[in-house]
């Protein structure tokens, strides 16, 4: 581990929000308000696939203060949208193809009347035959959702001679693993305002990525990109869930045909039944190992449903393929993945992009495995780690910045000090992961504005939305230890299309360490004028210079110096401006078409939960009592926001395995509500053991990492290992709900 | 929320007369805690809104003439901090503690609790425990009747139009009588019960059981009293060795109420736990053993 | 429908508001009266982010009609700082590292108010029960009982 002299990273800096938060100052989008500003609502289907026969909207045109209705046919540019793939309606013109497709918006002067709209608005359906699981969609004589074919996107790894290997295994255990659909459940449900301005449509968004909504906005508008601006308002959580257009095109379309600005704010039921949920996937695993338990092969095929739209399903398949075996050396992988178009609830991105999902998967193995060895399952994942110089199933080669075996130890090392099961029905269970940052094998920059001014303090613009997790904090920080200034000097502004660049989406855990660099190399452009010009009166080689604590000085001799704000007197004078823009893009490759080989990310995060658990055997209850959770975040930028990630996520890990599971019947969400979804509270969380491992590495802005999406993986499968080890008997499907536990009890 | 007037009487007469005028048309709103999620809704239709929540003198908690009389609009902190039902009706004690959230106790009433009778319902349940019976006003008269009446023989309840829940009251419990509730839900804040049992056991001079009422919750649309279940425990002594077998009594008891649903495996397995865990309290309520949790 | 008049004490200002009887607190909070740090996130008492303090006492505004409040007394997170000074409790939500999203925090430090006023130094299950009504999906709560540990001084 490299030994770093920082001045301002791994400290605790006040939250860049947290004042305007705590204050109730800070404007959510459902907060704002214009003169002249109308209410928009979106009439939905109810059924999850079929045509529309008729559609009228007269009455509601008739309700006085209804200032217009719009269906596809008022659309002036194109109607689709998509992450990935442009396979959604903005609004529906060929078919429905999910129970909350949207088939017209209204605009009035009231929500009120915006409801009353709503309910007169008739529409008649020619019912198609509703595709609502794999087995459905894949039946060759069934209908199809999009095109000639449901199967939406087809993967396979595959490295090593597989078959060879396992013929050569003293131990091979096997197991399919199921985990189901799960909602978000942000607190903020989706709002937006939208209005036009000298001729610009400016749409203000809860979103996580609001330079791909001013695409799609401008797409759906048929406007150029520099027409429309998008604004990220503050954001009332994320998880991957504001990913995906929510109400910026309906919005820009009714700003668009009625002159006024127009607020929409969703319903909890509307956020939950139309933003994208979590894929639901089935894995059917084998592992291979040698007697002393190294692990040899591994196989897995595995499905999921990405329902009526693509969303970021192409992502979660494809990460989920590469993530799969876990974070261990496995010299001969094969996987075979298959998602598939339904008519169920749209699937997409959620906090991790599949790797929650397979890490239930690889960590039930490996405890199947240490159980068939007799091994002590910790000794087992050590034994078989990933480490520096670890060659991956997609050929890509490890760096230093391998963190793992750290987690593990450090893990273990707490649990030793604060575990405590001496009851019968307590158990303790172990969860690795590992976590590639940024997107898989794709291009995915970032950039970053910034601009040092005469008084020394500085604007620093990401186009990074900051979702709560903390990224202009961590950006400000990151420019602070660059430019050799406090904390405090940085102003960020983030996330709106007119003003920043872009920055790409805040998900995959990607913005510290993209555009964490991009902003470290405007810095480092900003600063190269300053190191000049503070060379030339100082005398001294650019290269010697130091910039620290709101000083420059030389490296030969501190006393040779400048403050701040004399250098900058001295720009004044020589009419220098300090200014950088920096953009990074991630040293990845695509990825092998046949076999994944490649370089999916350039750097990854690890790691370790250690949970300890008490089931009560009368009534199946699972008491999540303690969690010891530690990550190689390669380098901390703020401790207590990666503690703050951590114990969000492992209470987040805790819902996953013992509380969440969204309920559909016919393509409709039958628990949309938090009365009947349920996420854990206040009385629920268990005592929380974050522990912080660096292995910095080169490839991060001063050897940073990401944690957003790490620290919910591994808190997963060590509740599930837990409760197997609490009962002596295994569990293959998540939630671990006492309903399922009681089954097990009681047979 | 669809258009409707709205009053706010101050007191118990005006109420009534309002009620009286706008009859079937009028919803009556206590704490809201049901009413207002079905008008924002807009399930509900209705021409005026009572808000009863400001008549004072319906808000109380005594004892009186041997009885636990209860003002409708009592919320349940107002329960729950009540140093007499803490000491001495442990069952509701623990019933009001449990109920939702903070929020929602602080919101909810009696009152309200008693006549929406939602499948969920957390107070029914331990008031037909406790035998009690409810009052009912009208501008006209006053009339009352027992819980099981008030929930027998109808969709929802027995209550008119034109009438208010103004009371609820019940035996106070003896020395020698025993209460207790518990709740099984799916985690430990904000619970939905998925089974509900609430006990009431007076034990006579020789330590045996002389009455025993006990009602089961979140399993039929109405709690249910179980009279299998109470008349193997009267007349035995009370000890863990009696109660015990009424884990498997309550589970039949189950399983004969929902054959088919698909919950009722479940249900019938979990119910055991509870009834583990409530007589546990009885017994600790007799200061005989340690109680569950 | 006839408009109606409410009269009530909003942060420790009487205020009279003439609106429609079909709105929640809420609304008339946020809509009427500017005050936009109560926040709706499920509109059925549910996630908490919408509690006021009526009388002292925390409850989900979204479950109350607006003409209800009359004659009380409602604290909101704007009516917290006394002049232009934050509560303890702002405070140390900010330094314990108490606020991510923000979205949960008016109503959960409200709540968390709700119980100093009543009891100074509350234990860490009195902590989580008070704040059982208050849903956070950021922070897994750990650092807001840091803060209100905090705040009290324990």
């Amino acid at each position: 581990m490299a030994l770093r002299d920082l001045a301002v990273l791994g400290k605790a800096n006040v939250k860049k929000d947290a004042y305007n938060k705590i204050t109730g100052e800070a404007k959510f989008a459902a907060d704002l308000k214009f003169d002249h500003m109308l209410y928009g609502g979106v009439f939905r289907s109810t059924v999850p696939h079929a045509t529309i026969k008729r559609f009228d909207a007269s009455k509601a045109l008739a309700l006085p203060g209804v200032a217009c209705v719009l269906t596809s046919k008022d659309i002036p540019g194109g109607n689709r949208i998509g992450i990935i793939l442009k396979d959604e309606p903005v609004l529906v013109d060929d078919k429905i193809r999910r129970v909350g497709d949207a088939i017209a918006i209204v605009a009035a002067e009231t929500q009120e009347l915006v409801e009353e709209a709503l309910e007169l608005m008739e529409v008649e359906y020619d019912l198609l035959e509703p595709i609502l699981s794999y087995e459905d969609a894949m039946r060759e004589d069934s209908a199809k959702v999009h095109g000639e074919t449901n199967l939406h996107m087809r993967k396979h790894l595959e490295s090593g001679d597989v078959d060879a290997a396992f013929a050569q295994c003293d131990v091979i255990v096997e197991g399919t693993y199921t985990t189901n659909m799960l909602s978000h459940m942000f607190i903020e449900p989706d709002a937006g305002v939208a209005r036009i301005e000298d001729g610009v449509i400016t749409v203000y968004a809860s979103t996580q990525n609001a330079h791909f909504d001013r695409g799609e906005v401008a797409r759906t508008m048929g406007l150029p990109n520099n027409k429309v601006r998008v604004v990220q308002v503050t954001t009332g959580g994320g998880f991957g869930g504001k990913l995906d257009i929510s109400v910026q095109c309906h919005l820009a379309l009714l700003a668009n045909a009625t002159g006024r600005p127009v607020k929409m704010v969703r319903s909890r039921k509307e956020s939950t039944d139309v933003s994208a949920k979590r894929h639901p996937m089935t894995m059917k695993a084998k592992t291979g190992a040698t007697k002393d338990g190294k692990i040899q092969a591994v196989e897995v095929f595995m499905t999921g449903d990405t329902g009526a739209y693509a969303s970021y399903g192409p992502a979660v398949i494809v990460r989920a393929v590469v993530h799969c075996m876990g974070p261990y050396e496995v010299p001969n992988v094969r996987v075979d993945a298959d998602f598939v178009y339904t008519n169920n609830p749209m699937c997409g991105a959620f906090r991790g992009f599949g790797v929650p999902q397979v890490s239930v998967c690889h960590e039930g193995q490996m405890n199947a495995l240490a159980k068939a060895l007799n091994m002590d399952p910790i000794d087992l994942r050590i034994l078989n780690a990933q480490r520096p110089g670890t060659v991956l199933a997609t050929g890509q080669v490890l760096d230093e910045a391998v963190g793992f075996i750290e987690t593990l130890q450090e893990a273990k090392k707490k649990a030793a000090e604060v575990l405590d099961t001496c009851k019968e029905n307590q158990g303790v269970g172990v969860g690795c992961m590992w976590y590639g940052v940024g997107n898989t094998g794709l291009p995915n920059p970032a950039a970053a504005f910034v601009e040092v001014l005469p008084d020394a303090s500085v604007n620093l613009m990401v186009g990074c939305a900051d979702i709560g997790q903390g990224s202009s904090t961590v950006m400000a920080a990151i420019a602070a230890e660059e430019l050799g200034l406090s904390y405090d000097d940085i102003h960020v502004t983030s996330a709106d299309t007119m003003v920043t660049p872009e920055g790409g989406a805040s998900s995959a855990s990607r913005q510290t360490f993209i555009s964490g660099n991009a902003t470290r190399i405007a810095c480092k452009q900003a600063k190269e004028t300053l190191a000049q010009t503070a060379a030339n009166f100082l005398n001294v080689p650019k290269e010697d210079l130091i910039f620290r604590n709101r000083m420059v000085y030389s490296s030969k001799d501190p006393a040779i110096k400048l403050t701040y704000p004399e250098l900058m007197a001295e720009m004044k004078k020589w009419g220098k401006l300090a200014v950088g823009a920096g953009a990074y893009n991630p040293k990845t490759t695509y990825l092998d078409a046949k076999t994944m080989a490649g370089i999916p990310y350039e750097i990854y995060a690890y790691g370790t939960t250690i949970a300890q658990v008490e089931v009560d055997t009368s009534t199946g209850e699972v008491d999540v009592q303690k969690l010891i959770s530690a990550h190689d975040v390669g380098q901390a930028v703020d401790r207590e926001m990666v503690e703050g990630q951590i114990e969000g996520g492992m209470v987040m890990a805790q819902g996953f395995a013992v509380f969440e599971k969204i309920e559909h019947e016919k393509g409709k969400i039958k628990n949309p509500i938090f009365s009947k979804y349920l996420i854990p509270t206040a009385m629920d969380v268990p005592e929380i053991y974050p522990i912080i491992v660096e292995c910095p590495g080169e490839a991060g802005p001063f050897g940073a990492k990401g944690v957003g999406e790490p620290a919910l993986i591994p808190g997963i499968p060590a509740i599930t290992n837990a409760v197997e080890n609490a009962l002596g008997q295994r569990f293959f499907e998540l939630p671990l709900m006492p309903t399922e536990v009681m089954k097990k009890i009681r047979g | 929320m669809k258009a409707f007037n709205f009053y706010s009487p101050r007191t118990l007469t005006e109420a009534l007369d309002l009620l009286d005028k706008c009859k079937s048309r009028a919803t009556v709103i206590a704490g809201g805690t049901d009413v207002v999620i079905e008008l924002t809704e807009r399930q509900r239709d209705t021409d005026c809104v009572i808000n009863i929540n400001k008549i004072d003198e319906l808000r109380y908690c005594k004892v009186e003439d041997g009885k636990v009389k209860i003002g409708a609009l009592t919320t349940f902190t107002d329960l729950e901090n009540n140093s007499y039902i803490r000491e001495n009706v442990k069952g509701l004690h623990s019933c009001a503690a449990h109920v939702g959230s903070p929020q929602i106790r602080n919101l909810g009433t009696i009152g309200g609790n008693v006549v929406n009778c939602s499948v969920a319902g957390d107070s029914p349940t331990t008031f037909m425990a406790l035998d009690a019976t409810v009052v009912l006003q009208s501008k006209t008269g006053k009339r009352e009747m027992k819980l099981t009446d008030f929930y027998a023989n109808c969709k929802k309840t027995q209550i008119a139009d034109n009438e208010l829940m103004t009371e609820i009251y019940f035996d106070a419990p003896a020395k020698e009588v025993a209460t207790a509730t518990m709740k099984l839900g799916k985690r430990k804040a904000l619970v939905i019960v998925v089974v509900g049992l609430a006990v009431l056991i007076e034990k006579d001079d020789a330590g045996n059981i002389s009455r025993a009422q006990v009602v089961i919750g979140g399993v039929s649309p109405k709690p249910a009293r179980l009279p299998k279940v109470e008349e193997y425990l009267v007349g035995k002594p009370v000890s863990k060795c009696t109660f015990a077998p009424c884990a498997d009594l309550l589970s039949d008891a189950v399983r004969e109420m929902i054959p088919t649903r698909a919950s009722m495996p479940y249900k019938k397995e979990g119910v055991k736990g509870v009834s583990d865990k409530t007589f546990g309290q009885i017994l600790a309520d007799f200061g005989l053993q340690e109680g569950g949790r | 429908m006839d408009k109606i008049k409410i009269s009530f004490i909003l942060n420790d200002k009487p205020v009279t508001v003439e609106t429609y009887p079909n709105k929640r607190v809420v609304d008339l909070l946020r809509e009427d009266c500017e005050c936009t740090s109560v926040k709706e996130g499920c509109s059925e008492g549910e996630c908490g982010a919408c509690t006021v303090l009526v009388n002292g006492t925390p409850v989900t505004s979204c479950l109350m009609l607006a003409g209800q409040i009359e004659g009380d007394s409602i604290l909101t997170l704007e009516g917290l700082s006394k002049d232009g000074e934050l509560d303890k409790l702002q405070t140390s939500f900010v330094e314990a590292g108490a606020v991510q999203c923000g979205y949960c925090t008016p109503g959960m430090v409200l709540s968390a108010k709700a119980l100093l006023m009543k009891n100074p130094h509350p234990t860490h299950e009195e902590i989580r029960r008070a704040l059982s009504g208050n849903l956070c999906r950021c922070t897994g709560y750990t650092k807001i009982f840091k803060a209100v540990d905090m705040a009290a001084g324990n």
